[in-house]
């Protein structure tokens, strides 16, 4: 389960429309699972939000700036934190992991979080794990 | 003979010797999914063969980060 505050979860619809019409894409971090951690069960909550560059700057495709991701990931560890999903928007279609996300789904640990912005009204956001590419979604608690 | 590196962010020992390939080789990591830095500098994925690990290396070893709605 991946428990999200409702203040980051409205950070990232807002990243996501605010990069429109192309894709939003960032970092989600928070402390190590002490639960199930790396099982279906496991339990992580977010503490911070990375908005990270889409270098694609598409609205079909995005691809994290390799600079910006190490620097980042350096950020993360030095907090004694751990990278605990990986955001991005789908502009014009639903919140589900596509071919390509799966393709690029090399964080078997992480969460993938999806903003649909289909519907610009009503953002639609689920989480899912991503495992030897199968796809699983994963419950969100949002507080 | 083994040196000692930082691999993401923790000491590891490696053969004396190993380039970056080989590295990820034994880390089972495909070249092509990976980026890689060496003390500050991202490497170039052509060079990887050719640059060897020195005792006190610091490599980042970032997976691609993308995907999309695609097509």
């Amino acid at each position: 389960m991946l428990i999200l505050g409702k203040d980051f979860l409205d950070k990232i619809i807002e990243h996501s429309k605010r990069a429109l019409p192309n894709e939003a894409c960032g970092i989600l971090a928070g402390p190590p699972s002490c639960i199930g951690q790396d099982k279906e069960d496991s339990v992580r909550r977010v503490n911070r939000v990375y908005e990270m560059t889409n270098a694609d700057k598409s609205p079909e495709t995005f691809f994290m700036d390799a600079k910006e991701q190490l620097k980042v990931v350096k950020e993360i560890r030095s907090l004694g934190i751990e990278m605990v999903a990986i955001y991005h928007s789908h502009v014009a279609s639903r919140a589900y992991p596509s071919s390509h996300d799966v393709e690029l789904a090399f964080y078997p640990e992480a969460s993938y979080v999806i903003v649909s912005l289909k519907d610009k009204d009503n953002p639609n956001v689920r989480a899912f794990k991503i495992r030897d590419n199968k796809i699983t979604e994963e419950k969100m608690k949002i507080e | 003979m083994a040196i000692t590196v930082i691999l993401n962010g923790k000491k590891e020992d490696v053969k004396e010797g190993m380039s970056v390939s080989d590295l990820l080789a034994v880390k089972k990591i495909r070249p092509e999914v990976v980026t890689v830095e060496l003390n500050d500098n991202i490497l170039e994925r052509e060079k990887y063969n050719k640059i060897f690990l020195k005792q006190s290396d610091r490599i980042e070893l970032v997976y691609y980060m993308g995907g999309g709605y695609a097509f």
